[in-house]
């Protein structure tokens, strides 16, 4: 335990000491500030302009969920982009034969960023929140969405060679969060084609609360997880 | 310290590690001999736990390698061809940081001054030679003074006066009593370190034996002359116990018309041509 708690407080020296890792980290908050300030006065602007009641309001919820999902993806990418310094300096292997081993190392880097983001989200929701949560669907989705962030640095970490590959990939694992609006837009039995997506049953069960939605998602980003987990693996060693 | 008992491993359905046994003494440096792609560093990485889904039994310091836990790397030490440390931070910070994972480590400052790197501690490794990266990648693996380290190519890409260094600092290690686990493709470095050596190629053990005695189990070292015939230089060769009864080489002492003689005994890589009809270098 001792070994996976500084190992962990390396990773947050590499993102301190890297300013782009530092500013992806912090980009949750400012995203925060945003929604929480910026959005409503430019639903004023335009229900005043357009001369209706409501133009964002009715989706204040997905701008809620997109900051609740903004929060892990962040970090959790920051978290792959050391490993994957790590992994190109060789460090991966070598903390594997020490008594960190490789699931100590893992958990440093990929389990408590994913479990801290999700406190993370839970703060940000706390102070820029839009619509009023309740606390165990607030709880249920944070943890999903740090699921999200966990399957992402997966992605990020098995799919790269380096880190400049990474940050491209990046660009391509933003389509995990397709599936967050759909519920909000579409309607029909056509919104099912998005339910391989982890964040789609997110969304829903965001809006609705029912227990089945959460364990979908859950269930579908396990799925992606143990595809993923294994060839991460692989990799470290 | 290791047994290795038919051991059996390999990435494809194709098998590659087969039939493997063989064991190391504490206190010996063991090595493994092969060209690359022989297996060498996937038997390392089984025996240092990186591959647990062999079979067979790998008892590596009285566990079970694919069973070992974090005790089992308090006391093995590893040390990479290729060095592994942060870039960005310090020599002294990487050792300080390493040595934090470990329950018990020796003093960072003795380690930095066996490899002359005291003064050079305070800059960033990526700031660093190969030499001094491979002296401090080095001191990185004895900083919890482990009973059993394992050494991949540790002189491949360094000049011969830092090969040099490395080489006494491995010598040194086996005095003060360490197992030594060794990996190359240099047939120099092998004969002049290790206790024993075991030829791997294509996954398979080949042979196993001190460096002397397979060297002696080749033949006889054999001698090389040349001497002046006719005002021309010819030459000769003769096998070594064998001198008594070349009379070209009787014949051109008495007349005293030799020009130059050389003794040349086989090498490991002689040796290992011999045995697997493949080259080390």
């Amino acid at each position: 335990m001792r070994a996976i708690f500084i190992s962990f407080t390396m990773l947050l020296r590499q993102i301190r000491n890297d300013g782009m890792l530092v500013a992806v980290s912090l980009a949750s908050v400012l995203a925060g500030f945003f929604f929480r300030f910026a959005v409503p006065a430019l639903e004023r602007i335009l229900c005043s302009s357009l001369v209706v009641d409501a133009v964002l309001e009715p989706y204040y919820r997905l701008f809620d969920l997109l900051l609740i999902l903004l929060a892990p993806y962040m970090l959790c990418f920051a978290a792959a982009m050391v490993m994957l310094d790590e992994h190109e300096q060789g460090l991966t292997r070598y903390l594997s034969v020490t008594p960190l081993q490789t699931r100590g190392y893992l958990i440093s880097r990929l389990g408590l960023p994913a479990g801290f983001s999700a406190l993370a989200s839970m703060l940000l929701i706390g102070f820029f929140r839009l619509t009023p949560w309740n606390g165990f669907i607030l709880a249920g989705t944070s943890m999903l969405s740090s699921l999200c962030g966990f399957s992402v640095s997966l992605f990020l970490f098995s799919c790269s060679r380096n880190k400049v590959e990474g940050m491209a990939m990046g660009k391509l694992s933003g389509l995990l969060m397709i599936g967050l609006p759909v519920p909000f837009f579409l309607h029909s039995s056509w919104q099912y084609l998005f339910s391989l997506f982890p964040s789609y049953w997110l969304a829903r069960y965001a809006l609705q609360g029912s227990v089945a939605w959460f364990l979908t998602s859950l269930a579908t980003s396990s799925a992606g997880m143990f595809i993923l987990y294994r060839r991460v693996v692989r990799k470290l060693v | 310290m290791i047994t290795v008992d038919n051991l059996n491993f390999s990435y494809t359905r194709k098998p590659f590690i087969e039939s493997m046994n063989f064991a190391v003494k504490p206190g010996e440096i063991f090595g493994f001999l092969g060209p690359s792609g022989a297996g060498k560093s996937t038997v390392q990485k089984i025996l240092t736990g990186l591959i647990p889904t062999y079979k067979g039994s790998v008892v590596v310091n009285q566990t079970e390698a694919k069973k070992r836990n974090s005790d089992f790397y308090e006391h093995v030490g590893v040390d990479f061809e290729v060095p592994s440390l942060f870039e960005k931070l310090t020599g002294r910070e990487n050792l300080r940081y390493f040595a934090s994972l470990y329950r018990h480590s020796l003093p960072i400052e003795p380690l930095l001054e066996s490899v002359g790197l005291a003064n050079e501690a305070d800059k960033k490794v990526m700031d660093y030679s190969k030499g001094m990266k491979s002296r401090l990648n080095f001191i990185k693996a004895l900083l919890h003074a482990p009973s059993l380290l394992f050494l991949d190519e540790p002189t491949s890409g360094l000049d011969p006066s830092n090969a040099r260094v490395m080489k006494d600092l491995i010598l040194q290690q086996r005095k003060s009593g360490t197992t030594i686990v060794l990996t190359t493709h240099n047939m120099y470095d092998a004969t002049e370190l290790c206790d024993r050596v075991a030829f791997i190629v294509d996954g398979t053990l080949c042979a196993l034996d001190t460096p002397r005695n397979l060297i002696m189990s080749r033949g006889a070292a054999t001698i090389t002359y040349s001497y002046r015939e006719n005002a021309q230089e010819c030459q000769g060769t003769s096998v070594l116990a064998e001198t008594a009864n070349d009379s070209c080489l009787q014949r051109v002492l008495q007349e005293n018309r030799l020009l130059s003689i050389h003794s040349s005994e086989p090498t490991l890589n002689d040796i290992f041509s011999e045995l697997t009809g493949r080259k080390l270098q």
